[in-house]
């Protein structure tokens, strides 16, 4: 287990892919999602729009025009932050997003690097930008990246007790406190989202110490984000 | 033989009356006005050998969406199609609102599509006091909270 430890630390390049999927859904669902949305008492936009309308074109904009919208009016507010209305845009077809994060340790010294390649926004345009993971990011530290899932990037610092969800296209993040018994080095890791239950879920599981293979789960409400 | 043979030929060409709610009736194609969801149930309730009234469609907007029904069911080339819709959306703010309810009356999804990405395209880059003018959006918001989301979302201002 040290030499794997050592290998770990020393490496310089440790690139890490991750695909996001964004859609792909067919156009029934985008119907049933329509009629879901119908249901749920969502706030009245001004009478001449109805929001169902209102909701068409905010599910085809960039997420930094929402972001930016969200402060339009309250009723626009809640309509974009509306947990069903990230699920509704993910069914709008739209280009998917290939994120492609790689991290590179030794060649910078400045903090919270990640340097995603190829990173698509929804316009389509190919941007290479430094995306800046949400928390304080000592140098030389190590993050960990134990998943992603619908859009949202499950990360661990390798000091800090606290795992970190994050999504790279709002810059929203939460965070979770991970068992203090707990080894990032030792222990491997899972994010998954259960459809089920609509909530997301890490998977923790520890191989260290004793001869027993314990598995633990950490259940954890996570908003979606839109 | 012959009969069924005549009932084919006329369900093809079959016209349906379409009447706007100033009372302008339009002849379109069953094939063509099928297109929207809300004539095709209307129709299928019975009102396909009368005239079908459509109380929430002026007569101008009326005709735009008869343009596209016809332009739609015209089996044009798909290329040729995305050209035309480009067009056909290129109309000024009131006119695309008119059309944007219609088609949300109507039901016809591919056209309600594309007028929202019309809209969407329309809005991206624009700050949150021209939205609020667009759409006659009375801001709700104190200062200070207006303040607040600036400033917890300052990236999405730059």
């Amino acid at each position: 287990m040290e030499i794997y430890k050592e290998r770990h630390r020393h490496e310089s390049f440790l690139p890490l892919i991750i695909y996001l999927k964004l859609l792909h859904t067919p156009q029934s669902m985008v119907l049933n999602w329509q009629t879901k949305l119908k249901k749920l008492a969502m706030p009245k936009v001004i009478p001449e729009v109805p929001s169902e309308i209102i909701l068409e074109i905010l599910s085809r904009l960039p997420v930094k025009c929402l972001v930016r919208f969200k402060c339009v009016s309250k009723t626009w507010r809640s309509l974009i932050s509306h947990p069903e209305f990230a699920k509704y845009t993910s069914n709008v077809p739209r280009r998917t997003t290939v994120l492609t994060i790689t991290k590179s340790l030794s060649t910078s010294p400045f903090p919270c690097i990640f340097d995603p390649e190829e990173y698509c926004d929804d316009d389509g345009n190919l941007l290479t930008s430094q995306l800046h993971f949400p928390m304080a990011y000592p140098e030389y530290n190590y993050i960990f990246i134990l998943g992603s899932c619908n859009g949202l990037v499950c990360g661990l610092l390798e000091s800090d007790p606290l795992i970190h969800i994050w999504n790279p296209s709002t810059r929203e993040s939460r965070e979770v406190a991970l068992p203090n018994y707990l080894d990032a080095y030792e222990c491997f890791c899972g994010f998954g989202y259960d459809s089920q239950l609509d909530d997301y879920k890490i998977i923790v599981g520890s191989m260290s110490t004793s001869t027993n293979r314990g598995g633990s789960k950490i259940e954890t409400k996570v908003e979606v984000f839109t | 033989m012959a009969s069924s043979e005549s009932t084919t030929t006329s369900t093809t060409t079959k016209v349906l009356r379409l009447k706007s709610s100033d009372n302008e009736i339009f002849g379109v194609e069953e094939k063509a006005a099928l297109q929207s969801e809300t004539i095709k149930s209307l129709a299928e309730d019975g009102y396909s050998e009368d005239v079908i009234p459509l109380f929430n469609v002026e007569k101008k907007t009326l005709a735009k969406i008869v343009e596209w029904l016809n332009k739609h069911a015209s089996g044009s080339s798909k290329e040729e199609l995305k050209r035309w819709d480009a067009d056909f959306v290129d109309v000024d703010k009131d006119v695309l609102y008119d059309l944007l309810l219609a088609s949300n009356y109507l039901n016809i999804e591919v056209l309600l599509h594309q007028l929202a990405q019309k809209v969407a395209d329309m809005i991206k880059g624009k700050k949150p006091e021209e939205i609020r003018q667009l759409f006659g959006i009375k801001n709700d918001f104190t200062p200070e909270e207006e303040a607040e989301i600036r400033r917890e979302n300052a990236w999405a201002f730059e």
